[in-house]
C-alpha cells in the first residue's frame, strides 16, 4: 500500500489585509511520486510550500507530514528538505560551510552524495558563497535538496538561472536519486515544459484554490485546440466554458476542455485537432483569454 | 542538540571572522598607543578596552537572532531548536570574548606600564566600588557582555516582528526621561548612584537578571513566529 506522505485538510492561510493566500485547501501527496506544483504569481504555492515545511502555521485545517503536523515538530521537519527559489544561502561561507551545516539538519545527510554532486556541477568546495554567480548558488542549493536524502523533498523553482547544461546535470542526477523510489518530490515551477518529464502528478493552484491534481497525462489529454470555419464554430467561440479563442480571417481556433460543452459542440462541425503544450493549457485554464489573433 | 551545534556553527562561521575583526582592530590600537606613547613619552595614556568588548558584543547581538533564523529555519530547524541554539551560542561568545579580553588586558596592560612612563589599560571596574581582581574582572565582563548580547538580541527580535516603529517609539521615551530634569534626577539619578554605591551582587547578578530576562521572554514571540511571511526567501 502507498504510504500517503502529506495530508492537507481544508487549509486556510491568509496573509493580512489583502486576503491573498490559500482557501480551503485539501490534498494528499503519496510516497515516491514526483509531483509538479504550477500556477500563476500570487496563486499560493510559496504559501503552500511555506505551510507544509512548518515555516508558517495554518489558520484553520490541518497538514500532516508522515502523520505528524510539521509546524514546531521536529520529527517531522526531519523527513523534509525545502530548497527555496534564491535559497538563502550567506554570502560568508565556503560552499564546504554550506555542507558541513547542513549535515547538522538533515538526519539522513549523504556525504558522498554531496561530494558528487558538487563535482557534477564543477563546483570547488572552497569557494565563497559571495564569489558564485546565481547559477551556482543555485546549484549549490540543489546539491543540498539531493543529498538531504529527505523522504519528502520540495524543489522551488529548481532551475531558475541555471544554463542548459547544468539544468541537464540537475536532472541527470535527480533522475538517478529517484530511481529507488523512495523519495517523494515536488516541483514547483512557471515554466512546467522542460520539467514535464519528470513529473508524474500535477498540482495547480489558482488565485488560492486547488484547480487540478492529477497525472500529468490526463492533464494533457484534457484539452484540445479545435480548428474550424469561424462561422460554424460560432457556438462553442461565444461559449463561456471556451479556454481560448483565436482567429485569423475565417478561420478560428477554439481551446475547449473534453469535458465540457464546448467540446461536444465543436465535434459536430468539420474541424482539425490539435493537443496544446501543457504549459499553454495551464496558462488559458488560470486566465481565459477569450479574444487573440492567430500566430 | 545536534541541530543547536548546527546553529552554532552557522552563528560561529559569521562570528569568527568578526572576532578576528574587531580584536585586530583593538590590538591595533593598543600597540599604537603604546608605540606612540614611547615615541612622544605623554605624561598620562590611559585605554580603557571593555567598554569597547561591550558596545562590540551589543551589535553582534543583533545578528544573532537574523543568522540563526535566517539559515536555522529553512534547514528545518524548529523555532525552540534555533532559540535555545543561538542562546548558547551567545553564551560561548560571552566567554570566548570575555577569555580573549582578559589575556588581552592581563598581557598589555603590564606591558604598556613597562614599556612606556605614562600609558595604562584601565578596567571600568576600577571605577566602580567593587575590587579588581582577575575574578572580578572576568565575572564583571562576561555578566556586561551577556547583558549587552542579550539585551540586542531581545531589541532584534521586536524588530524582526514589529518593524522599528515600537523601537524607536521606546528609543524617544527613554532620550525625553534623560532630557526631563525630575525624572532624571528621581529615576536615572538613583539608578547611577545605586551602581556607583552598590556591591558586588548590583554588578554581577544585574546584568546576569537582565541576561536571563532579554533572552527568555522573547521566546514566547518566537514559538509563535510566522518565518518568512513575506514572499522574498532572505529576510532582511
Amino acid at each position: 500500500m502507498t504510504e500517503t506522505v502529506v495530508e492537507i485538510r481544508n487549509l486556510t492561510f491568509y496573509h493580512s489585509r489583502d486576503k491573498k493566500g490559500l482557501k480551503d485547501l485539501s490534498l494528499s501527496l503519496e510516497q515516491g511520486k514526483v509531483y509538479g506544483l504550477w500556477g500563476r504569481n500570487g496563486a499560493g504555492k510559496t504559501t503552500l510550500m511555506k505551510l507544509m515545511t512548518g515555516l508558517l502555521k495554518p489558520q484553520h485545517g490541518s497538514i500532516t507530514l508522515f502523520g505528524e503536523e510539521p509546524f514546531e515538530n521536529r520529527r517531522a521537519l526531519g523527513k523534509i528538505c525545502f530548497i527555496q527559489e534564491n535559497h538563502p544561502l550567506n554570502p560568508a561561507w565556503r560552499i564546504r560551510d554550506v555542507m558541513k551545516v547542513a549535515a547538522y539538519f538533515y538526519p539522513a545527510w549523504d556525504p558522498e552524495m554531496a561530494e558528487s554532486s558538487l563535482r557534477a556541477f564543477s563546483l570547488d568546495p572552497g569557494k565563497k558563497v559571495k564569489t558564485l554567480s546565481k547559477g551556482m548558488r543555485t546549484a549549490v542549493a540543489l546539491t543540498v535538496g539531493l543529498a538531504s536524502k529527505a523522504p519528502f523533498t520540495i524543489f522551488d523553482e529548481p532551475t531558475n538561472g541555471l544554463d542548459a547544461a547544468v539544468r541537464e546535470i540537475f536532472y541527470n542526477l535527480l533522475i538517478s536519486e529517484l530511481e529507488e523510489g523512495e523519495r517523494t518530490v515536488m516541483l514547483s515551477t512557471h515554466f512546467i515544459q522542460e520539467l514535464q518529464a519528470y513529473i508524474e502528478d500535477m498540482v495547480v493552484l489558482h488565485d488560492g484554490e486547488l484547480i487540478l491534481h492529477e497525472p500529468i497525462e490526463s492533464i494533457r489529454e484534457r484539452a484540445v485546440y479545435v480548428t474550424g470555419r469561424k462561422k460554424e464554430l460560432e457556438e462553442v467561440i461565444s461559449h463561456p466554458e471556451a479556454l481560448e479563442v483565436k482567429t485569423l480571417g475565417s478561420s478560428a481556433s477554439v481551446l475547449v476542455e473534453k469535458t465540457g460543452e464546448p467540446w461536444q459542440l465543436a465535434q459536430k462541425q468539420d474541424i482539425t485537432m490539435e493537443t496544446p503544450s501543457l504549459q499553454d493549457y495551464l496558462l488559458r485554464k488560470t486566465d481565459r483569454k477569450k479574444e487573440g489573433v492567430w500566430s | 542538540m545536534k541541530e543547536q551545534r548546527g546553529i552554532w556553527q552557522i552563528i560561529w562561521i559569521e562570528m569568527s571572522k568578526s572576532f578576528v575583526w574587531f580584536w585586530s582592530i583593538l590590538l591595533g590600537f593598543i600597540v599604537l598607543g603604546i608605540a606612540l606613547s614611547m615615541i612622544y613619552e605623554p605624561s598620562e595614556v590611559i585605554f580603557q578596552t571593555n567598554a569597547a568588548m561591550y558596545i562590540y558584543f551589543a551589535v553582534i547581538g543583533a545578528q544573532l537572532f537574523k543568522l540563526g533564523l535566517n539559515y536555522g529555519s529553512t534547514m528545518g530547524s524548529t523555532r525552540h531548536q534555533l532559540y535555545t541554539g543561538v542562546v548558547l551560542s551567545a553564551l560561548v561568545l560571552a566567554a570566548i570574548g570575555t577569555a580573549i579580553h582578559s589575556v588581552v588586558y592581563y598581557s598589555f596592560g603590564p606591558l604598556a606600564q613597562g614599556l612606556t612612563s605614562g600609558m595604562d589599560l584601565i578596567h571600568l571596574l576600577g571605577l566602580l566600588p567593587v575590587e579588581e581582581t582577575v575574578f572580578t574582572v572576568i565575572l564583571f565582563d562576561f555578566s556586561t557582555s551577556l547583558m549587552a548580547l542579550g539585551l540586542s538580541f531581545a531589541f532584534s527580535i521586536l524588530y524582526y516582528k514589529y518593524g522599528g516603529l515600537p523601537l524607536m517609539i521606546a528609543g524617544g521615551v527613554v532620550a525625553l526621561s534623560v532630557m526631563y530634569s525630575p525624572i532624571r534626577n528621581s529615576f536615572w539619578g538613583e539608578i547611577v548612584s545605586w551602581i556607583m554605591t552598590g556591591g558586588a551582587v548590583e554588578l554581577f547578578a544585574i546584568p546576569l537578571v537582565f541576561a536571563a530576562l532579554a533572552f527568555s521572554l522573547p521566546y514566547l514571540l518566537v514559538v509563535r513566529l510566522n518565518i518568512y511571511l513575506k514572499e522574498s526567501a532572505s529576510l532582511k
